[in-house]
């Protein structure tokens, strides 16, 4: 076990790699400059160029690769071009607000998916299912701003229960949390759905059901248990993107997370800090999927025997 | 002799309080109260609080509180006095002599002196930030404590306006060479009214009372936090549900719910932020004179108002890049909508309308591009798709370009040869409030972007030759006097489409007193500003 957990670990570094230096080129290839930017609209060019230099944007690109290169080697993320402060600095003071509202919410999808989705199986083709179909389908359709700004306007401005943004207190994480996890609900709830109807209809829980095992027993012990190694993958995948992908809920509830500074430093052509969260990113991806792997061999002894 | 203009403190002060009082007596909320935390949706998403070194509209409004500058506007947008109590001007224009407030000091103790304002004027001089070039400076003396001396190589009567706008604040010196340039950037020690607790960029900027600010009696409130809130439907959302005290920058049909809501107190006001798009002077057809004009009668400003900003966030532009609260500022006319007037243009300068609709003229159809963003300020893009329309109605085809602000920004930034737009989509805003900013930065043909804003690339040597006259003139009158001269020729030669100029808008909770709006230089000076419980 644990060689393959370091095998994986090996396999991770060179896609960090790929994802830096794919990024890096990139920005050379859209347009747009980080020193106008800077500088402000309305900068004269003078200042402009005083700024590029003070960058370094004005040497050549493979000498400015191999300098970041050089520096990450030394596990140094470089300084932010706009705010001028570490970029380390910069991610290290969001990157908790952005892992505990992707943690509630992967915690709220999973159990809420998991247990409609059961619900939906056990009663397939009764109205109980039809419901839970329904509300599947909503979840995955809902554009999820729109979502967020129908609860704010319920809950904060007409009622009052919650303060409609920002971070701080247990009430400040409702709304977000519900918006974030609202597709993977639906989602996680239509895998278990088909996984557990699969499941059912195997040999072994025939057999089980012919050794007159409790039907109880059946569900949770033989099917669910092998009914939910698919969808640990999906709750693994989904919290992957939580983690990097928030960017609408955290802009509408401006919650002060990784995603907002991601499209504002790639707005500004912030390459060191681009650079830094997406490797953040990247880690917490291969991270998340080495953790699955693991879980996945624990319930699965087939795959820890291979 | 020598001619004074003399600011005295006691008048300033008094004025401030006669203002505060009025203020007061208009909200109908008598005596101030002391204490309370004021919190403000903005959207400013500068990664810093560095005010000397940008001239952005949105980091002023929260500089103000932490930061001064020598002089300042009143709610009438007239210069007052601030650090400064006063100045004299020589006989010649070359040189100001400032007399400064005493008894004030920095967040960190130092000394607000002569040698502090020295100190200022040489750091934004060397570094070259913002509007540092607009003065002709020649050198700075410190004459005693609280007495500045600026000698200058030409008359440059427009240097206390530019000293009011935000990036000429006062950084406390010790605190600012200990720094250095990025030290400055994520903290602030000004002589303001509230002190920095803590700024977390794209997120909150929390400000305290400054206990030993010069001003007395201020500030009223304890505490002032600034959260980023850049999503203008939940800015109204926090000031409707109680969360924020103060949003800034709400979508026009947000302001005009709450105008009728008594919980509620919405102010507007003119700004001096001008939409405009220049139709680029060196390239074909655009070049041609009667092209432009044609282009500005084939546009419905008021139609546009209508229709992106309701009717009221914004009313027609009477001057090239000049809204009504600059200092300079003559109306000199609009372009009326008449698009059978510009068919008339388009024909009589040659373009024939084609069998498709649109105008060609030796073979050549009629084919502007338009660049422009979307939502970089308000309305942009809908402003670009309706021109886009009503420019087809006259048979002129714009072939529209949506570019993102990273991209938009050094495209319509190169020398003319380079330039690729007939059309840009812009807005302009009169930092330092006066008409000099305007005739030196983007009126001049030696202000040709990229060195400076001319994105037009309007050249006229007529309009080069007054506006070096007027830089001989010692004072203001004098040179407004011969800008009342160039501004007509600027408006008939149509170097730009000439649009419309914002109205600001500032919404608070009904229970937040003493709030002033100053739209032209985006102050909102809090230091005024109380809260009942």
């Amino acid at each position: 076990m644990a060689r393959y957990i370091f095998k994986r670990i090996l396999i991770g570094i060179p896609i960090l790699f790929f994802v830096v230096t794919a990024v890096f080129f990139a920005f050379r290839l859209i347009p747009g400059d980080a020193a106008r930017i800077i500088a402000g609209d309305e900068a004269p060019q003078e200042r402009v160029e005083q700024i590029r230099r003070d960058l370094g944007l004005d040497r050549p690109a493979l000498v400015q690769y191999g300098a970041y290169l050089a520096k990450l080697s030394r596990g140094d993320l470089g300084v932010s071009f706009s705010s001028r402060r570490p970029v380390a600095v910069e991610i290290a003071s969001r990157f908790w607000n952005t892992f505990s509202l992707a943690l509630a919410a992967i915690t709220l999808a999973t159990i809420v998916g998991i247990s409609m989705g059961v619900v939906s199986a056990l009663f397939r083709g009764t109205i109980a299912d039809h419901v839970v179909t329904l509300i599947a389908l909503l979840g995955i359709s809902i554009p999820v701003f729109w979502l967020g700004l129908l609860m704010m306007q319920l809950f904060s401005v007409e009622l009052g229960w919650l303060p409609a943004a920002g971070y701080g207190t247990w009430r400040h994480f409702v709304m977000p949390t519900i918006t974030l996890s609202v597709f993977s609900i639906a989602f996680i709830t239509r895998m278990t759905r088909s996984s557990l109807l699969e499941t059912i209809q195997q040999d072994y829980v025939r057999t089980a059901r012919a050794k007159g095992v409790r039907e109880r027993l059946v569900l949770l012990m033989h099917s669910l248990r092998n009914a939910l190694l698919p969808v640990t993958i999906v709750v693994g995948l989904r919290f992957g993107y939580m983690v990097g992908g928030a960017v609408i809920t955290e802009e509408v509830f401006a919650w002060p997370g990784l995603g907002r500074l991601l499209i504002l430093s790639v707005a500004q052509r912030d390459i060191p800090l681009v650079q830094g969260l997406l490797l953040v990113f990247a880690t917490s991806f291969v991270i998340v999927n080495l953790l699955v792997d693991i879980l996945y061999a624990f319930l699965d002894p087939r795959i820890r025997h291979r | 002799m020598k001619r004074t203009s003399r600011i005295s403190a006691v008048g300033v002060l008094g004025a401030l309080l006669v203002t505060a009082t009025i203020i007061g007596a208009a909200f109908g909320q008598g005596e101030p109260v002391y204490g309370g935390s004021l919190s403000i949706a903005y959207t400013s998403t500068s990664p810093h609080i560095d005010i000397q070194a940008t001239n952005q509209g949105s980091l002023s409004e929260s500089a103000h509180y932490i930061y001064e500058t020598l002089f300042d506007r009143n709610a009438e947008g007239d210069i007052v006095g601030l650090l400064a109590t006063g100045f004299e001007i020589s006989d010649d224009g070359l040189t100001y002599t400032f007399s400064l407030q005493s008894g004030v000091t920095f967040h960190d103790g130092t000394p607000f002196d002569a040698e502090a304002v020295k100190y200022n004027f040489e750091r934004k001089i060397s570094l070259q930030l913002p509007t540092w070039d607009s003065i002709p400076w020649d050198s700075i003396e410190v004459v005693d404590p609280l007495t500045v001396r600026v000698h200058l190589t030409a008359p440059a009567p427009h240097i206390v306006p530019v000293l009011s706008s935000k990036t000429w604040s006062m950084y406390s010196p010790t605190w600012a060479e200990a720094v250095g340039p990025d030290g400055v950037k994520s903290d602030g020690v000004g002589t303001g009214p509230f002190t920095v607790v803590d700024f977390r960029p794209n997120d909150t900027l929390r400000l305290a009372r400054y206990e030993d600010y010069w001003q007395d009696g201020l500030p009223y409130l304890d505490e002032v936090v600034f959260r980023v809130i850049t999503d203008a439907n939940t800015r109204a959302a926090l000031l409707e549900s109680g969360d924020v005290d103060l949003a800034l920058g709400l979508p026009v049909p947000v302001t005009e719910r709450l105008k009728n809501d008594p919980r509620f107190n919405v102010q507007s006001a003119l700004g001096a932020r001008q939409y405009y798009m220049p139709l680029n002077n060196t390239k074909a057809p655009t070049n041609d004179v009667l092209v432009r004009q044609a282009i500005n009668h084939a546009v419905d400003k008021e139609g546009i108002i209508r229709a992106v900003f309701l009717g009221v966030g914004a009313e027609v532009a009477d001057a090239v890049y000049m809204t009504p609260v600059v200092d300079g500022y003559v109306p000199a006319g609009t372009y009326e909508y008449d698009p059978e007037r510009a068919e008339e243009l388009l024909e009589q300068a040659g373009w024939t309308m084609g069998p498709d609709g649109v105008r060609v003229k030796d073979g050549e159809r009629m084919v502007l591009t338009l660049f422009t963003r979307r939502g970089s300020v308000t309305g942009d893009f809908e402003t670009a798709e309706l021109v886009q329309g009503m420019l087809a109605d006259v048979g002129v085809e714009v072939d529209m370009q949506v570019l993102e602000s990273a991209s938009f920004v050094p495209a319509v930034t190169v020398p003319p040869e380079d330039s690729t737009y007939h059309m840009a989509n812009l807005t302009w805003g009169t930092v330092t409030g006066d008409a000099e900013y305007v005739v030196s930065t983007i009126y001049r043909s030696d202000a040709a972007a990229p060195r400076l804003y001319n994105r037009a690339y309007y050249s006229n040597p007529e309009v080069d030759r007054l506006s070096d006259l007027s830089r001989q003139a010692a004072t203001i009158e004098e040179r407004n006097a011969i800008y009342a001269e160039i501004i007509p020729i600027v408006f008939a030669d149509a170097p730009i489409l000439q649009l419309f100029n914002s109205i600001e808008f500032l919404a608070a909770n009904a229970r937040v007193h003493g709030l002033y709006f100053e739209p032209a230089f985006s102050n909102w000076p809090g230091k005024y500003a109380w809260k009942t419980p």
